[in-house]
């Protein structure tokens, strides 16, 4: 048994024993999950991928005279304006008015971090505090007050892989997914996803320090759709998507290598989020879940092409099949493509455990911990009672 | 003399796009042509992404003989630029690549592009969230 305590004045000293996800397995594969409980101190994980919830508080500074901003654009993206005077909200996902989704709010917080002057638009209701009613000036992000990474649901717990079995090609968020079977997309970085590693949520939770962006940022707690009631398998790894992190951070401190706009084809506009977590390992419980491996996470894969909330399945793979480059449906051979990038996850990973074992980086022992009681609903279908007597043109 | 196969574009200037040089490439040239893609509409510059094979003396000539006319030769991979440094090897564009010009490298798992393979379907172009990969056919 270890705390958080010890593993901080390790840290300091720099003792500690920091290894990534990965090399965490191969650690519990040679000398078994004992030594791994002893051995190692903290185990970084990560993620890095198209995260639509995702988006960034700022305050632009009063202008003069002085405006209270109801319509806000960057870039031509509008942001959300339904907040005091010069604060808004811009969402990853918000589209350009002028560019359609080849440009959109991932794009403007990617443009703002790496330094460019942003287009700030305004317009705003007459009062007698504020009697400006236009603005339109350049920003940086510099020249912001704050700018406030907030990302209302990242970092999936594993997530769905997606097929297609009709006989068009499908343009999704999992990106293409060809006609009658041709590919199957997953987006989780399987023995490396932080949630994966910490399957039960003991020591992620409200107050968890992580890399965010580049930089640091906390976890806030469960994230929207959050969903710990889904189905799991014997070692508790949940077998399609599950838990979610609502994240915070600095923009001001991130890099714009680990925060990039981006544009899926015939979808739309979404941020791709760099995302570290380190998970302390206090006990052999601990040591075991942050020891899972690819061969031992399994998801599901559904039919994109059934145009219901709840869609078909072909069965559950694991994240070595489908990392191999394909998986078996029905007995044919089908190529499978990740849509999130390993690449970067593995990157992180390395960092985050670099950042540690200088000692540059602690851990924050969380007040509260994710819920595990929360179920997950859909929308209610119940009539809107004013529309009751038919649509009136 | 061995059979060799190499894939180039050819550029037609306007005036030439209704010429019937592919006919003579085969006829007079001996060579297989496979057409890979092709853009041609009458009174434009055409292209067209061919794979030639045969004697590799044969195809020098039939490539001079395309030169002679007027024709653009070019070898097909200049045409094609994956920016490696912005690239996240993300994955998305492995699904479009039929060709399997690009793929995932399964140790460092980063994009690598093969160029020999591409025949620039630029299915990746509009496919790549990030936008780093551009054609300039």
């Amino acid at each position: 048994m270890k705390t958080y305590e010890e593993i901080n004045e390790k840290i300091k000293q720099g003792k500690a024993v920091v290894v990534t996800a990965d090399e965490v397995c191969e650690l519990a594969e040679a000398e078994g999950i004992k030594a791994v409980a002893e051995k190692v101190d903290v185990v970084t994980t990560a993620t890095f991928g198209p995260m639509c919830s995702s988006g960034v508080f700022l305050n632009f500074g009063h202008a003069d005279p002085p405006i209270k901003m109801s319509k806000i654009w960057l870039n031509n993206v509008p942001a959300y304006a339904g907040l005091a005077a010069v604060d808004a909200y811009l969402g990853a996902t918000a589209v350009s008015e002028t560019e359609g989704i080849q440009y959109g709010g991932g794009h403007v917080i990617e443009d703002l971090l790496s330094g460019k002057p942003i287009r700030l638009e305004a317009e705003g209701c007459k009062t007698d505090c504020y009697p400006a009613e236009r603005v339109s000036v350049q920003i940086t992000l510099d020249s912001l007050n704050q700018a406030i990474l907030l990302n209302p649901r990242n970092a999936y717990q594993n997530y769905a892989a997606a097929t297609n079995s009709s006989s068009r090609t499908l343009h999704t968020y999992m990106g293409t997914l060809l006609p009658r079977l041709g590919n199957v997309a997953y987006s989780t970085s399987g023995q490396l996803n932080p949630l994966i590693n910490d399957p039960e949520y003991r020591t992620i939770g409200l107050g968890t320090k992580i890399f965010l962006g580049g930089g640091i940022g906390y976890v806030l707690g469960e994230g929207t759709q959050h969903n710990p009631n889904q189905l799991r398998a014997a070692n508790k790894v949940p077998l399609s998507s599950a838990g979610t992190l609502m994240l915070m951070g600095d923009l001001k401190q991130m890099n714009p290598r680990y925060l990039r706009g981006a544009t899926i084809k015939k979808y739309g506009v979404s941020l791709m989020v760099g995302i570290g977590i380190p998970i302390p390992v206090l006990d052999e419980g601990i040591a075991e879940s942050v020891s899972v491996r690819d061969k031992d996470i399994y998801t599901t894969i559904y039919d994109y092409s059934v145009e219901k909330l709840s869609r078909p399945t072909y069965g559950r793979v694991n994240y070595q099949e489908l990392k191999s480059g394909s998986v078996q449906i029905n007995g044919n051979q089908v190529p499978t493509n990740p849509v999130s990038s390993l690449f970067m996850a593995k990157e992180i990973a390395a960092i985050l455990k670099d950042w540690i074992r200088r000692g540059e980086f602690f851990l924050v022992e969380p007040i509260c911990l994710l819920p595990r009681d929360t179920r997950l609903k859909p929308l209610p279908q119940k009539e809107d009672e004013s529309k009751k007597d038919g649509l009136k043109l | 003399m061995n059979t060799v196969t190499r894939r180039v574009v050819l550029t037609f200037p306007a005036n030439l796009v209704e010429d019937t040089a592919i006919y003579h490439l085969i006829k007079d040239y001996d060579l297989v042509v496979n057409i890979l893609r092709a853009k041609i509409i009458p009174k434009e510059i055409g292209r067209i992404v061919l794979e030639l094979r045969g004697k590799i003396d044969n195809i020098k000539k039939g490539v001079s003989y395309l030169e002679s006319k007027g024709i653009e030769v070019k070898p097909l991979a200049q045409d094609i630029y994956l920016n490696e440094d912005k690239c996240v090897s993300c994955g998305m564009c492995l699904a479009v690549c039929h060709q399997k010009a690009l793929s995932l490298n399964k140790n460092t798992w980063k994009i690598e592009f093969n160029r020999d393979d591409c025949i620039l379907c630029e299915q990746c172009v509009s496919v790549c969230p990030l936008k780093v990969i551009q054609v300039t056919f």
